[in-house]
């Protein structure tokens, strides 16, 4: 018998743990990256990097209601055992990758920004505990917090997105065409692994309530982001133009570095870094939690909290590996590009393996 | 002279390095007592076999003889020789009663050796005197009264009454139970035999409550609490009769949760006095008082209260269950009971509301919550509570909602400014210097520039002498201690500034922060946020605002993942229910209209959705 606890979760929780999941890269080189490479129509991709997960949910969705029982269960039921072994591993590879990669990025720019002279190895050892200790708490609790905090972050944001209004130059918005749509659209199917922390919702279903509440989850994260992201955007390419906004390492710093209403109210970048530390750890814990409750849920395992500190050491090395921050950006952009598996093809194969079960079951009753 | 210095010398040496027997006797050691330690190593075997069954021998024999003496008795009744064998009779009947004193020895005895507490009242008023002398260990506990007396002639009848001096209005016992006791002997009050406890329940005593009792349990209960106890002779059954006079304090002003404009009666140590202050404010047939004795040696009494039609009944009958499940000692207070039934015993956060208020129980009564009240602690708990109930204060229900709104934000402020201004002084003076605008930076520079040690040690060096002053205020007796620690803190400030130990903007945070705690309504809370400003300060000395980021992360996700009683700590905020209109806002009375939803009461509905029907109604006087 399963002795651990997912939980009980609602929308609110669902909202919490997606939002947290998919908002932390906004704080990293990603945006920066993604205006140099689209220009001004960096919004399109957004656009579709956020729809496509979106549409990939409603299909896990159906898949999940189409056969009973857990994530394996599903898996093992469309696609046998081995199939079911190699996506689960797979999806588990690719949430402590993300986990240990924003881990490392945060860490990063701990030591950047916040504490020049700190020891790079407890930077990233405390954050892998505090992630750890909030992993060990469980999902519900980590759920929660995060919907506590979440207003109080995005308050923190927006404020400085609207501080920083005496730099706005709106004519940094155009060309629109950016560096042409075919280019966003290439890039939003590109990027869409950014958004995978969405199947959280879908491996998790057995603690929503309904599959409603999934969707509604999924639809209110994902178009919260998608507010929060164009409008970021806007605002930082306003503010910095393509040119120079795309040469950024730390987008969110420059953009609070900037700001100065008057003798009192400048270089306030300092008080912020809690608003992104709590983003980082949010999507660190997150990860972690669902590529450990995947681990028990395909081992069978009787309980999670004695595996988190295991999980808290594979992540903690994982961050340690690359030798710099560079082969880190590096590495993270791979990552995405392999989380496309988890977006396209293993989403992909178990809808359609489902839609064959479903009409064969229904032309065997027919007859 | 030279040969006794060295003589002395010689001897202080030899004194010194030699060991020497101390002429003193043995100090006090608190160790097992010789009766333990021979209990424990088995030192007195228990009674052989061929004792015990000679003990049972003799209560044969003595059944046995009684049988064959009533057997003679009936007798010589029936064949009419009365006056002739009376005398031989008689005797026989005195060896009778003597065999009986030898056998209730052995009686006793042998139930001391089991649970005495446990044991039924028994017919013989002899054995349930030696009960009640091993119970209280007569004659050396000299609390307790034993007075016999003969209260019926025909039939003739000895009693015996019980009480606690001290405990028990001696008044009271004369005039109510041993006047009328012994008057009826003299009015030849005759009582019908079949129950005969019921008729001097009826008939003879003029109190207010006299129950029966069957067990020594109940007996201790009774006389534990200021009770009378009257036990018969041939009955096994006493009455207790309700003497309770001891002395208490009278109902006085709340001293910890001082109101402008609220109530301003406060509970007493007298749990009776409590229970009828909360029943004086809410004149409900629905309002339940349970009695739960708790301690195994104390039997201290715990009201557990509720209202039946509105109070969520599994919350009722877990509180109950884990009353009753206590297995501890004595409890004197009902912070100890709190300890004992809470989810979350390690946690520093307050898990119940701990009031002196019978006008908060009573708000909290009708929100479907369930109070606590302890004999002897002039303070009830409310359970289940949230975070945001603890922030609550007394007058909030009697201002206007604007007011006790505002007052609300200043609290929180002051919650916040309690747990993390030294941190955040700390983080930026130390870490994040660049946040500060320049004249504050050099101002603060300028000030720091004398001080030779660490911000971190200043803080802590502030932190300990505000706890010290605080601390020792609380000690020195009478109105000496708040003057002595107003001025304690002045001067020892300006000292510690004047020497250069601190920084005069330490004293500064050190002052806003300490005064920020007492803004906290809750006690217990307050004194949990000092303890958390500490570990954000040694969070903070770690990593700066990173530290205090994730230590704030972490507390929130354990404050979440927190219950009171089985609701959520943050509730209704999270989980997200439906608030009843009092978090951490205040809505107009008038617009809460329904019961906190995380309490799942019987009857959601607070108030009509129209709760003020006269605002919709045509004026009948007045020019329209």
């Amino acid at each position: 018998m399963k002795t651990y606890y997912v939980g009980k979760l609602g929308t609110a929780e669902g909202i919490a743990l997606v939002f947290g999941l998919v908002v932390s890269r906004l704080f990293l080189s990603g945006m920066a990256d993604g205006i140099r490479g689209n220009g001004q129509l960096y919004w399109l991709s957004m656009i579709l990097f956020t729809m496509i997960p979106l549409v990939v949910l409603f299909m896990m969705v159906y898949v999940t209601n189409s056969v009973s029982g857990d994530i394996v269960a599903v898996c093992q039921h469309l696609v046998g055992k081995v199939g079911a072994w190699l996506i689960l591993v797979a999806y588990i590879g690719m949430f402590f990758g993300n986990s240990a990669l924003v881990l490392r990025q945060y860490a990063e720019y701990t030591l950047s920004t916040a504490l020049p002279r700190a020891e790079f190895q407890l930077v990233i050892v405390w954050y892998a505990v505090a992630a750890g200790i909030i992993c060990y708490l469980g999902i519900e609790a980590l759920c929660r917090t995060s919907y506590i905090l979440l207003p109080f972050m995005l308050g923190g944001l927006i404020l400085i997105l609207v501080m920083v209004n005496p730099f706005y130059v709106v004519y940094n918005l155009t060309p629109w065409q950016g560096n042409g749509i075919m280019t966003a659209v290439q890039s939003g199917i590109h990027d869409a692994g950014y958004n995978l922390g969405v199947l959280s919702l879908v491996f998790l279903s057995s603690a929503f309530q309904n599959a409603k509440t999934i969707k509604s989850a999924a639809i209110y994260a994902l178009g919260g982001s998608l507010v929060l992201r164009i409008v970021y955007m806007l605002v930082y390419t306003m503010v910095f133009g393509v040119a120079v906004g795309g040469e950024k390492a730390m987008p969110f710093f420059e953009l609070a570095r900037l700001v100065y209403l008057n003798q009192y109210i400048q270089r306030i970048e300092a008080l912020f870094i809690v608003v992104w530390v709590i983003f980082g750890l949010l999507a660190i814990a997150g990860s972690m939690y669902i590529g450990l409750y995947l681990i028990v849920v395909l081992l069978k395992l009787p309980a999670l909290r004695s595996i988190v500190p295991l999980g808290v050491m594979i992540v903690a090395n994982l961050a340690m590996l690359p030798p710099d921050i560079g082969y880190t950006i590096q590495v993270d952009q791979l990552l995405i590009q392999v989380t496309q598996m988890g977006i396209y093809l293993f989403p992909g194969i178990l809808f359609v393996m489902a839609l064959v079960k479903n009409r064969r079951e229904k032309s065997c009753t027919s007859i | 002279m030279g040969k006794n210095a060295i003589n002395k010398t010689c001897t202080a040496i030899k004194e010194l390095l030699v060991y020497q027997p101390s002429d003193r006797p043995d100090l006090f050691v608190l160790d097992e007592t010789k009766e333990d330690r021979k209990k424990r190593d088995w030192d007195s075997p228990p009674p052989s076999f061929s004792e015990s069954l000679q003990q049972f021998e003799v209560m044969v024999i003595y059944a046995r003889r009684l049988a064959i003496f009533m057997e003679k008795c009936i007798a010589v009744l029936n064949n009419g020789q009365w006056s002739d064998k009376a005398e031989q009779l008689k005797a026989e009947y005195t060896g009778l009663e003597k065999q009986q004193a030898e056998i209730g020895n052995i009686l006793v005895n042998d139930n001391s050796s089991n649970n005495i507490s446990e044991l039924a009242i028994s017919t013989s008023l002899e054995e349930n005197q030696k009960i009640i002398e091993t119970i209280y260990q007569l004659p050396i506990n000299k609390d307790i009264v034993l007075r016999k007396l003969i209260i019926s002639d025909q039939p003739k009848m000895k009693a015996m009454l019980v009480f606690m001096d001290g405990l028990a209005d001696k008044k009271i016992v004369n005039m109510t139970v041993l006047q009328p006791l012994m008057l009826m002997r003299n009015g030849q009050q005759k009582l019908d035999a079949d129950d005969w406890v019921g008729n001097i329940i009826e008939q003879c005593l003029p109190n207010g409550q006299a129950s029966r009792v069957g067990s020594f349990k109940e007996v201790q209960q009774g006389i534990n609490t200021g009770d009378a106890l009257l036990f018969f002779d041939g009955i096994h059954e006493a009455v207790s009769i309700e003497t309770k006079g001891f002395e208490h304090r009278g109902v006085d002003r709340p001293a910890t949760e001082q109101s402008v404009r609220g109530s301003q009666n406060a509970f007493t140590e007298v749990l009776r006095v409590n229970t009828a202050l909360i029943r004086s404010m809410l004149h409900s047939s629905d309002l339940i008082t349970e009695m739960i004795p708790v301690g195994k040696r104390g039997h201290s009494n715990c009201a557990v209260m509720y209202l039946a039609s509105v109070a969520n009944r599994e919350l009722v009958a877990e509180v109950r269950r884990r009353i009753k499940g206590i297995n501890t000692d004595l409890i004197i207070d009902s912070g100890i009971l709190e300890h004992l039934i809470i989810d979350f015993p390690q946690n520093p956060f307050p898990q119940s509301l701990s009031t002196e208020r019978p006008d908060r129980v009573v708000v909290h009564l009708a929100e479907g919550r369930v109070a606590i009240l302890v004999d002897g602690s002039p303070f009830g708990h409310i359970v289940p509570v949230s975070l945001f109930t603890l922030m609550h204060s007394a007058d909030d229900f009697s201002m206007h909602f604007y007011y006790s709104n505002f007052l609300r934000i200043i609290r929180w402020i002051g919650g916040f400014i309690s747990v993390f201004l030294p941190a955040i002084y700390l983080a930026i003076s130390t870490f994040h210097p660049e946040a500060i605008p320049t004249e504050l930076l050099l101002s603060i520079t300028a000030a720091r520039a004398q001080v030779p040690f660490p911000t971190i040690f200043e803080i802590l060096l502030m932190e300990l002498a505000f706890e010290l002053i605080r601390e020792g205020g609380l000690r020195i007796p009478g109105i000496l201690g708040s003057t002595l620690g107003i001025v304690g803190a002045i001067i020892l400030g300006q000292a510690a500034v004047t020497a250069k130990i601190v920084s005069p903007i330490m004293v500064i945070v050190i002052a806003v922060t300490g005064l920020a705690s007492y803004s906290i309504p809750e006690y217990r809370l307050a004194s949990t946020f000092r303890v958390f400003r500490l570990v954000f300060v040694f969070l903070t000395l770690a990593m700066g605002l990173v530290g205090m980021a994730c230590g704030f992360f972490v507390i929130t996700a354990i404050l979440v993942s927190m219950k009171s009683f089985g609701m959520p700590y943050l509730a209704p905020v999270a989980p997200k229910t439906t608030p009843g209109g009092d978090v951490i806002l205040r809505k107009p009375i008038y617009m809460q209209k329904r019961r906190p939803d995380e309490l799942n009461p019987q009857d959601a509905i607070r108030q009509g959705d129209v709760s003020r029907p006269w605002t919709e109604e045509i004026p009948t006087g007045g020019d329209h």
